[in-house]
């Protein structure tokens, strides 16, 4: 009987997502879930580099950035459609990502980490200045995806519903990838740097090797999700790039818990919808991350979905 | 000289005039010796004379100031840590070196990482490549678990473990990166009687199944009763090379090492 609930757990979490819209039955809360959507791919992919491999990256909201201008500017400028931009916007920050990773790699802990916020200020920078590409302080008129016909059901994105459905397709889809690699050999070469680099490098694992292909692979999820954002919300702003979105992110899974499937969505969730319930104005929401950010790290260092499994084994089994 | 006659034989790592400096320091100078195929050899000497270093220098943890090593025919001076591992080498710490989180199945099969080969792709795809390698893991892992006597221990951390477990589980771990040589740095050092036999056991059955093993320990009874030849170091220099009985009876090394016995 626990077996079979166990199995369906992801089926019906999958169902939930799917029933939701017919339960809020409002646009703005669909239109809401969308962004939570996309920034649980983030908080995801941001847990391959900072929970499994143990590296803090405070740049994170770069490569969400950088693919977000590479696929709007593809289609803005140079007049591409929607799916050849995502998917050269997301080469092009996979590449990126690989030729920035690999010198920075190499530096260790905060080292690192201010490695990783110096880029992410930089690729503001450049966003902000570089006017005739970028647009400077917007980008905007990036198209919705068109609508489809198919087998006689039309698919009209400029409704709410089809670019949820679109968004959560890949939040399924990127957790289920961090969960196989993580499972596989190279979630072991991750695990191994995070917790003994040293020992990790005695018992034959390339290092540099394994922190660039979490690395890359993260970032380029990231990309993939500024391609959806930047085409949901028409026009982007440089400071999608910035220092505030990467540390927004690190907070969401610190405070939902890191390596856990249940951080990776709950810390978005809570983050993104709490000051929503408070009616916190814009301006204070960094004031309230960082009050949530300290409780949690004072209260439960492990987040929240690390202390509830913490719990009792019994519990852990049905907290991924 | 010895080492010179023996070299003719199959000898499995050549150690040429090997030389590690820390500054102005000579932790190492002009050392040779060579280890035989399928030996244990033994590497003795007092605090300080350099034994760990060697070590460090084999497996390329330290970078070396003069000479070279070799191993199984290749040059392995100037390879990478991990890239040594590959080659056959891997060693075991002193200290407790393990990852802590890990649970013991998982650790050992960590070790299995520089021979396996399941790419993102595959990882990703669940391949049936993939599938197959991570049932040999488990397989092996399943077997190293029982040589190490850790089968039920095996779902909980590293961390958890006593300190003998854990030493273990270093050497099980080690053993699945599949070496030819395996390094061993004070593998009974803070072990009780019982478990100083069970560590003794498990290094009994590397060796049978044809294994090289290279050893420092302080424990002098286990040095006698398990190394074939040892080597015996004082400031960084080799003070003699030759079976345990003519060690044991060398002026020279009661002078060096077990002088405080005399006295």
């Amino acid at each position: 009987m626990e077996r079979t609930l166990l199995a369906l757990r992801y089926p019906l979490l999958g169902l939930l997502v799917l029933l939701l819209p017919f339960l809020i039955r409002s646009n703005y809360w669909i239109y809401m879930f969308t962004l939570v959507g996309i920034y649980i791919i983030l908080a995801g992919s941001l847990d391959l580099i900072y929970g499994y491999t143990g590296l803090a990256s405070l740049g994170h909201g770069a490569f969400f950035g950088i693919g977000a201008y590479a696929c709007g500017i593809l289609q803005v400028k140079l007049g591409y459609s929607i799916i050849p931009a995502i998917v050269l916007g997301t080469l092009f920050t996979c590449a990126f990502s690989a030729l920035s990773g690999w010198p920075m790699l190499r530096i260790k802990g905060p080292y690192f980490a201010l490695g990783t916020l110096a880029m992410g200020s930089m690729v503001t920078i450049v966003i902000h200045n570089w006017d005739s590409l970028t647009g400077g302080v917007s980008l905007s008129g990036i198209p919705l995806p068109p609508t489809i016909e198919f087998l006689g059901l039309r698919i009209d994105f400029s409704e709410k519903l089809p670019y949820y459905y679109l968004v959560y397709f890949f939040v399924f889809l990127s957790l289920f990838l961090i969960r196989r690699l993580n499972r596989s050999r190279l979630g072991r070469a991750f695990q191994a740097i995070r917790e003994n680099g040293d020992l990790a490098e005695a018992l034959g694992i390339n290092i540099l090797r394994y922190k660039l292909i979490s690395f890359v692979i993260a970032s380029t999820m990231a990309a993939f999700a500024g391609g959806l954002y930047a085409n949901y919300m028409g026009s982007i702003e440089p400071e999608i790039a910035g220092g505030h979105m990467s540390f927004n992110l690190l907070v969401m899974i610190v405070v939902g818990g890191a390596r856990t499937l249940t951080g990776e969505i709950v810390g978005p969730l809570l983050l993104w919808f709490l000051p929503e319930f408070l009616e916190a104005a814009v301006v204070y929401r960094p004031l309230f991350y960082g009050l949530v950010l300290l409780i949690v790290i004072i209260l439960v260092p492990a987040g929240i979905g690390g202390k509830f499994r913490s719990l009792s084994p019994r519990l852990a089994k049905w907290i991924p | 000289m010895d080492s010179l006659k023996s070299e003719d034989r199959s000898s499995l790592l050549v150690v040429d005039r090997l030389s590690v400096n820390f500054g102005r320091l000579a932790a190492v100078s002009e050392l040779d010796f060579n280890i035989q195929a399928q030996e244990i050899f033994g590497l003795i000497g007092p605090n300080g004379a350099g034994k760990t270093t060697v070590f460090n220098a084999i497996t390329s943890a330290v970078p070396l100031s003069g000479g070279t090593i070799r191993f199984d025919g290749q040059d392995v001076s100037r390879l990478k840590p991990h890239q040594i591992t590959a080659a056959g080498i891997v060693r075991v710490h002193q200290s407790a070196n393990v990852f802590p989180e890990t649970t013991v199945r998982e650790h050992v099969m960590t070790g299995l990482h520089c021979r396996t080969a399941t790419s993102v792709l595959g990882a990703v795809l669940n391949t049936p490549f993939c599938r197959k390698e991570e049932a040999r893991g488990h397989d092996k892992a399943g077997e190293l678990m029982a040589l190490a006597l850790l089968e039920d221990v095996q779902g909980q951390p590293a961390s958890s473990l006593t300190w003998a477990q854990q030493k273990r589980l270093m050497v099980a771990t080690a053993l699945a990166t599949r070496p030819k040589l395996l390094l061993l740095d004070e593998p009974v050092a803070g072990m009780n009687s019982d478990e100083i036999e069970e560590m003794l056991d498990l290094v009994a059955a590397v060796r049978k199944q044809g294994m090289t093993v290279f050893v420092i320990e302080h424990n002098m009874q286990v040095m006698m009763r398990i190394c074939d030849r040892m080597l015996v170091m004082n400031y960084g220099r080799k003070l003699t090379e030759g079976n345990p009985e003519k060690i044991s009876q060398d002026p020279k090394v009661i002078e060096a090492y077990l002088g405080y016995k005399q006295k």
